[in-house]
């Protein structure tokens, strides 16, 4: 080896990076090398000269990162998220897990139903998102609903009563039981139609209704985040879900249960926990719904695939893609007024599922907050 | 509290505890700016840019790698943008700023002198500083790198995305080039600064 190739040695030895044999092979050759001798006494010498070059960091540069970051909310982080209603019906048994899961992502902080709005801005934003929607998100078992928190807004002062009121608002008998027949539509089948392909005469089939009334239907839609977004989403769901979990899903139910919710009048938990977390209630509360017999693994999946693939984040805009999911059997006797009708068409007709898709340019909501209608009407033994 | 775990809270939306990441890594992203760009009020702002970038992309940083390596990295290739957006001169030229910021040449380092001169000029902290900014932008950051932030190899490798032979034959051409242009600067300065103050002598 050349003095130069030593340079290379001499450099690893400052750096204590030498192999122990590059060790015993540079210092056998600086023993007869005062040249490498020197350069190494240089180098060692030079070293702390340039680790001294460092200086402090500047004072205002913690504080101005902290700035530019608090001006933002870019779309892959968290935005403050929603809070949404799911009110899994506390009242009602297990079985009636007909759950509404919201999942709401978004820059406003919507108020707690019952609980006085944020900021009149959130207000603001929340309003235009709800409009004249009310949202009952009541949850329906059997036919009656126990509790349908009527006339329970997003965004608006809720006065309104919570959900301690009993007899669901007028707009919930809109949907009929339908125990004997087809689901009584005014609307063309266009929107919706039973799943299954032998309506009537296998009406006798027909599982234990589970009814949501129109007013539920204003606000079916759902969100759907790129899976690797790590946003903050704060999810609802009443104690009875909770149970469920436990029962069903011990290992999800522990991520939960390691969170301490909050608690609103009603009963219903507040979570504050990671899109995973959601997701993973989702695909749970996705796979308890009653499929035909024959629906597989796959058919299931599929499913759920064309679920999410109808959720997308504008990342410019923040508008989502939404879409209305209803349980075959279960359909708004009217569609919403306030719903144009010619903005869903029908993507999709599986036998126990019907799938709508808004057309893109329709936005009844300023931003993007969804939520996602699952029902379980399995069974109703509480 | 460990890197992943402040992560994971600014992820759950603590946007707050991202400012523990910033205090614990400002001063290595600063300086690493800074012995790239050369400047302190473009190391200012791409250091804080870094940070901002690193923010914006939490949710792409998987921990697979250590945080710092991202860090550095994202801010590696922070200033190099900055540094190729701005047509940089590569420093390989004989010229350099004297003290009235006037380019001037160089005379050729006197073989004569050893390296010892290049350790001395490096006593001059200026002298060390005109004579980092004058080498290459990769030089100066695997220099940097090495013994400002104080990363191993290995971190290093991760960082450029290299091996570790690499990092190690990089790192001593850059020692090289810095004691080259510090006997050149050095030379230049030592000379006069003999003749000035009458001391003759070569150490």
């Amino acid at each position: 080896m050349s003095c130069e190739d030593f340079v290379l040695l001499i450099s690893g030895h400052l750096d204590n990076e030498n192999t122990p044999e590059q060790e015993a092979q540079l210092r056998a050759h600086l023993q007869t090398c005062p040249d490498c001798r020197r350069l190494l006494t240089a180098w060692q010498t030079l070293e702390p000269r340039v680790q001294a070059l460092a200086e402090p960091a500047p004072e205002g540069l913690k504080q101005s990162v902290m700035d530019r970051i608090a001006a933002q909310s870019g779309p892959r982080l968290v935005r403050p998220a929603k809070r949404f209603r799911l009110n899994a019906g506390a009242k009602l048994g297990l079985a009636a897990a007909c759950l509404i899961l919201l999942v709401g992502v978004g820059a406003v902080s919507l108020p707690k139903l019952g609980s006085k709005p944020a900021s009149a801005d959130a207000l603001e934003k929340a309003s235009a998102v709800t409009e004249a929607a009310t949202t009952d998100l009541a949850v329906y078992g059997e036919a009656v609903p126990e509790e349908a928190p009527a006339e329970q807004t997003f965004g608006t002062a809720p006065d309104a009563p919570e959900a301690a009121e009993p007899a669901p608002g007028p707009e919930s008998t809109d949907v009929m039981p339908a125990a004997t027949d087809a689901p009584a539509q005014t609307e063309p089948d266009d929107y919706y139609r039973s799943g299954s392909t032998d309506a009537d005469g296998a009406s006798a089939q027909r599982r234990p209704n589970v009814d949501i009334s129109r007013a539920d239907w204003k606000r079916c839609m759902d969100l759907s985040l790129d899976n690797t977004a790590p946003v903050l989403l704060y999810t609802e769901f009443g104690p009875s879900l909770l149970d469920l979990l436990q029962t069903e899903a011990p290992e999800l139910y522990d991520r939960f249960a390691e969170l301490t919710p909050e608690t609103s009048e009603d009963g219903s938990l507040v979570y504050t926990t990671t899109y995973g977390d959601i997701m993973a209630l989702q695909e749970w509360l996705l796979a308890r719904l009653p499929r035909s017999e024959d629906q597989d693994e796959e058919a299931r999946a599929a499913e759920f695939e064309v679920m999410k693939r109808f959720y997308e984040l504008d990342p410019d805009s923040g508008m989502l893609n939404r879409v209305i999911t209803l349980r075959p059997g279960q359909s708004p006797v009217q569609w919403p007024a306030d719903w144009p009708e010619d903005w869903a068409r029908r993507l999709r007709l599986e036998e126990n599922w019907s799938l709508f898709f808004p057309e893109e340019d329709f936005s009844p909501m300023a931003d993007d907050l969804a939520f996602l209608v699952l029902l379980d009407d399995t069974d109703q033994t509480p | 509290m460990d890197d992943l775990t402040i992560i994971e809270q600014v992820l759950q939306g603590n946007t707050n505890a991202f400012g523990l990441l910033v205090e614990r890594y400002q001063a290595k992203v600063y300086n690493l700016a800074l012995r790239m760009c050369g400047n302190e009020e473009d190391a200012f702002d791409l250091s804080q840019e870094s940070f901002v970038r690193a923010w914006q992309n939490l949710s792409g940083f998987h921990r697979d790698a250590a945080f710092s390596t991202w860090l550095f990295r994202l801010t590696s290739n922070v200033c190099i943008d900055f540094l190729r957006s701005q047509k940089r001169r590569a420093a390989v030229s004989l010229t350099y700023l004297d003290d009235d910021n006037e380019a001037a040449q160089l005379d050729l380092p006197d073989p004569g002198l050893g390296p010892e001169a290049a350790a001395l000029a490096a006593e001059d902290r200026e002298l060390l500083r005109r004579a980092m900014d004058q080498l290459s932008p990769e030089c100066r950051q695997i220099i940097t790198l090495r013994a400002i932030d104080d990363l191993s190899y290995a971190q290093i490798a991760e960082i450029l995305n290299v091996q570790e032979g690499t990092v190690k034959s990089r790192l001593s051409r850059a020692r090289t080039q810095l004691k080259n242009k510090l006997l050149q600067i050095g030379n230049k300065s030592f000379r006069e600064a003999s003749i000035l103050s009458g001391r003759g002598d070569a150490r």
